[in-house]
């Protein structure tokens, strides 16, 4: 094997060795952990945009409204 | 090649078909004139999770496939046949939702903030693509992304840029990138999915702004090869970057180069390295002068770049709403000012006005060590396209370039030779 072959193919295992590690932490945290997160980009498909009064869920329903008009 | 058409046709349809049943609505709900209201559903919506889990299948299915037509049939036909596809299902009838360019976003914001649960299929888009990228080179690219589908298909009359203008051009995506993981990281925005140019069009509902956007983007694509792609697309960094280590990249010739050079300007996107002759050896005084100028600049780069980049951290997190809403309520004045929605959300949602300004210096703080981070990294990616241009590289043979090759399988038929 090539000097440049073996450097390739140790970078491709290190990038599947950390594409794996980095799913398998999130798997393992969505299973077990409770979400705190409160950054809630996609507002439509909020559940409670309705009667939300956040600045965010706010302007949402703004720039919806005005996309309408 | 029309049976395997014809598979791949009745799977489609079959999958559009049962996407189409299980959203109909079989019974209308009951409206109960008591007063009463259904209680909410305690369980998930199973819905949701099958949808995702048939769009990470067709996300295997559509890469596997196109890697086939690439590698193995060797056929732009393929390609074109997956593009549109691409274009009909995660375009239109997904509205470009959950795409590989936007899961960058979701990954850094779970990396960052370990209270965010990453959805199971934004991972899977962000991983899978970059897995194949490794072994195959940029298949994703070539077809089965959507944004770079619908500009392919655009491409009628391709005229090449001048290459200080690519390299110039070239180093956006960076920057865009960097922005959008500051902006993930601080649970800010997701800038890419806000600026897509294609998803409004796909939606049938973007503002005249985005759609302006969009369509100058694919009148560009007439001319220029996926103008968002090489001089945008922020994963298009990534997959650039992983795919120059990939195992089977696609080759221009399936054989041995006769070095016929008709496939010399075949590539729209300019990725096809010629070959190029034994050069004197250089001086051994001269390449260490180099080199440590090069280990000077670079570090000086970066400090540079992160200092300016610091400078404006105030005006980047004005993105940011709570920091917006702060400032705003700091220069608000009831007697002369009306007062704005964002401000009245903010007087009923029962917050003081002290936890605001807290939270808001807090992100103020992240933001100005980000965009030091920021600027070191765009000082980085300058200092090595800088160290790029002064590196030499023996070459015999016309190879696509690994990092810029898209795989759209243009040049293959300009070989003449056949494979054994």
């Amino acid at each position: 094997m090539e000097r440049r072959d073996f450097l390739r193919s140790g970078l491709r295992g290190l990038i599947i060795a950390g594409l794996a590690a980095i799913s398998g932490v999130f798997v393992y945290r969505n299973y077990t952990t409770k979400e705190t997160c409160e950054f809630t980009t996609p507002c439509q498909d909020c559940k409670q945009l309705k009667s939300c009064k956040k600045p965010e869920g706010l302007k949402f329903k703004r720039d919806q409204q005005a996309s309408k008009n | 090649m029309k049976k395997i058409f014809s598979i791949f046709s009745l799977f489609v349809l079959l999958i559009i078909d049962f996407a189409a049943f299980a959203q109909t609505q079989r019974f209308p709900r009951p409206e109960f004139e008591s007063g009463y209201t259904q209680p909410v559903a305690s369980m998930p919506e199973p819905r949701a999770g099958i949808f995702a889990l048939v769009d990470v299948l067709l996300l295997i299915a559509a890469l596997s496939l196109i890697t086939w037509f690439i590698h193995r049939k060797r056929s732009r036909t393929g390609v074109v046949i997956t593009s549109l596809f691409s274009i009909v299902y995660f375009g239109f009838l997904r509205e470009g939702c959950v795409c590989s360019v936007g899961s960058v976003q979701n990954v850094v914001l779970a990396l960052f903030n370990p209270g965010y649960h990453i959805p199971l299929s934004a991972l899977a888009f962000f991983v899978i693509p970059l897995v194949y990228t490794l072994f195959f080179g940029r298949t994703f690219c070539a077809g089965v992304c959507p944004l770079g589908a619908v500009q392919d298909v655009f491409l009628l009359r391709p005229v090449n840029l001048k290459k200080w203008l690519q390299k110039v051009l070239g180093l956006i995506p960076w920057i865009y990138l960097g922005l959008a993981i500051l902006y993930a990281a601080t649970g800010t925005d997701f800038i890419i999915c806000r600026y897509d140019p294609f998803v409004g069009i796909f939606r049938f509902n973007a503002t005249f702004f985005m759609f302006a956007i969009g369509a100058a983007f694919l009148l560009i694509s007439v001319f220029i090869a996926r103008p968002y792609c090489r001089f945008l697309c922020p994963y298009g960094v990534i997959l650039n970057l992983v795919s120059r280590v990939s195992k089977n990249h696609l080759s221009i010739t399936p054989a041995s180069c006769i070095q016929c050079k008709l496939c010399e300007n075949s590539c729209p996107l300019d990725a096809i390295n010629k070959p190029v002759e034994v050069k004197q050896m250089e001086g051994k005084r001269s390449a260490t002068r180099r080199f440590i100028l090069l280990g000077m600049i670079i570090p000086a780069l970066m400090i540079i770049g992160g200092w300016v980049v610091s400078n404006f951290h105030e005006n980047l997190a004005m993105v940011n709403s709570k920091v917006r809403l702060a400032n705003e309520l700091l220069h608000f004045d009831s007697n002369t000012m009306k007062e704005s929605l964002e401000i009245e959300g903010f007087r009923t949602s029962g917050k003081t006005k002290e936890e605001l300004y807290l939270e808001s210096a807090a992100i103020l703080k992240q933001f100005y060590y980000g965009s030091w981070m920021l600027g070191a990294f765009i000082g980085l990616v300058f200092g090595l396209s800088l160290a790029g241009l002064t590196r030499y590289k023996y070459r015999e043979d016309y190879e696509p370039d690994k990092g810029e090759c898209v795989s759209c399988a243009r040049c293959l038929k300009y070989c003449p030779v056949e494979s054994n």
